[in-house]
């Protein structure tokens, strides 16, 4: 159970932490927004909680929000992945002062393992295709080129990767109960 | 040191720069004693989070505040689930890493400047003795630590700790003694008692030898006296006063249980003012009940006569 004081007292200590942290992997309005939205998770859920831990379960939503935002990305194709993967600073700090027990996980790293899975659904020629356009943000027609392919055969394989991420891309919600278990896995 | 003191609050204030949050986490990782520092100024941090949030912070927070006021509007309340079991904030497990020093305790001396500190710890099986400058002493039990700022005794004599110790706090009425175990606080004016509160433990004991302290758990807090015994309840969050005496005169238990119970209690026999006993009773004992055990003690009767209760031989 968190009381409403203890929410308000978690709310100011920890949400310009969490909002730069955000702001790493989205513009600052979204990363605001995430934020509030986790916050208000835990209060719908603060009957339920101890306050032990809390800000490591916040720190834990806003990183899940923050990878779904950048696997929305991803399908949309608007970013090369190296672009996303690619964040300066340390994410290492925040996962030292939120769970410091628990092994970080990097969201790129997080990322890039769950591409690579949805992508053994597809073939390896759809997967090269699709990496060539996303990660060395070729054009269609130069890729086309460099294959002795047509352009329309390299956007059909390109789409057919983006339906496989689509299907296979988990959106990371959080599993509250699970996440529970996660941490008493830690102490 | 002084630079990472800067760069830290910056990162609580969340305006740390991108190669700053490179500096910090490979400072942090450095050393256990980098990490209790840093633990010292998030404390500081916590204290000023609210009257120190920058105007985006305070925005926010009135915008969430009328979304929960909304939302609980409109939702039914669900009925109150169990705790799920002692958890303990994350931070401690890097704390008790930090105990890691064998033989020697490790006792730093740092210059008086922005948010340096001192830290004392002990090891398994080791105990160390403390004299601090306000002239109050401290033995640290094994595996406990204890830390101050620089600026201990200016305005204030605040102190982090974790573990168990034995404290006989200087008076000073003007600058109280402040013991913080995260959200958990021990306000003493000058006193001696022995204060048990480790990471681990569900249940932080406090056994008062004599004087008077606050304990605190943030709008939460209760008096205790000579001879209480506090304990708090680190998973329901709750605290319970025991009266526990050795060697407690019947004289001046009497004159413990009227103030405890606002009652008045006669002691028809003078000779029986001088008997001396060993008791335990939990404040939220009935006073018939404490009756009762006294009754068990003792050779006495406890009559309640029209005003007053008296307690005499049988």
């Amino acid at each position: 159970m968190i009381s409403t004081a203890e929410f308000e007292q978690l709310f100011f200590e920890y949400q310009p932490r969490l909002v730069r942290f955000a702001v790493r992997f989205v513009d600052e309005e979204t990363a605001e927004d995430m934020v509030q939205n986790c916050f208000l998770k835990l209060w719908e859920k603060r009957e339920s909680m101890a306050l032990t831990n809390a800000q490591a379960l916040l720190f834990q939503m806003v990183h899940n929000e923050c990878l779904n935002e950048l696997k929305h990305r991803v399908v949309a194709g608007t970013e090369s992945l190296d672009a996303l993967m690619e964040v300066e600073g340390s994410e290492q700090l925040y996962w030292q002062d939120f769970a410091p027990d628990a092994d970080a996980q990097l969201i790129g790293n997080e990322l890039e393992q769950q591409i690579n899975e949805a992508l053994t659904h597809v073939s390896d020629k759809t997967r090269d295709i699709f990496m060539m356009s996303r990660q060395k943000e070729q054009k269609p027609k130069e890729i086309a080129e460099q294959l002795g392919i047509t352009r329309q055969a390299v956007e059909k394989h390109i789409n057919a990767a983006l339906d496989a991420l689509r299907t296979y891309l988990p959106k990371n919600l959080l599993p509250l109960v699970a996440f529970w278990e996660a941490v008493l896995l830690y102490q | 040191m002084e630079e990472f003191y800067h760069i830290a609050q910056s990162y609580f204030r969340g305006t740390i720069s991108a190669p700053d949050e490179v500096r910090l986490s490979a400072w942090l990782k450095e050393s256990d004693k980098n990490q209790m520092l840093f633990h010292i100024w998030e404390d500081e941090w916590r204290k000023q989070a609210r009257s120190q949030a920058s105007a985006k912070t305070q925005a926010a927070w009135e915008k969430l505040k009328a979304q929960t006021q909304q939302a609980s509007v409109i939702q039914p309340l669900k009925p109150q689930q169990t705790v799920i079991r002692p958890l303990r904030r994350f931070y401690y497990a890097a704390a008790a890493v930090a105990l890691l020093v064998f033989g020697v305790a490790l006792w730093l001396l740092v210059p008086t400047r922005t948010g340096e500190a001192f830290i004392a710890q002990t090891a398994e099986q080791e105990t160390q003795d403390l004299a601090l400058k306000d002239g109050t002493e401290i033995t640290l039990n094994p595996s406990s630590s204890l830390a101050y700022a620089a600026d201990f005794g200016k305005k204030t004599r605040e102190v982090l700790f974790e573990g168990e110790a034995k404290f006989s706090v200087a008076k000073d009425a003007e600058r109280p003694f402040i013991i913080r175990t995260g959200d958990f606080s021990v306000t003493v004016l000058g006193t001696e008692f022995v204060l048990r509160a480790y990471p681990t433990d569900s249940i932080y004991t406090l056994q008062l030898t004599s004087g008077k302290v606050k304990v605190q758990y943030l709008q939460d807090s209760l008096f205790a006296e000579t001879g209480d015994m506090v304990q708090f309840n680190t998973v329901t969050k709750q605290f319970r006063k025991k009266l526990e005496a050795s060697n407690i005169l019947l004289s001046d238990l009497v004159n413990r249980l009227e103030r405890l119970y606002d009652v008045r209690i006669e002691v028809g026999d003078t000779a029986l003012a001088h008997e001396t006993l060993f008791i335990s009773i939990n404040t939220d004992d009935s006073f018939e009940d404490v009756c009762a055990a006294l009754e068990t003690l003792l050779p006495v009767v406890i009559e309640k006569e029209e005003d007053h209760y008296r307690l005499a031989a049988q």
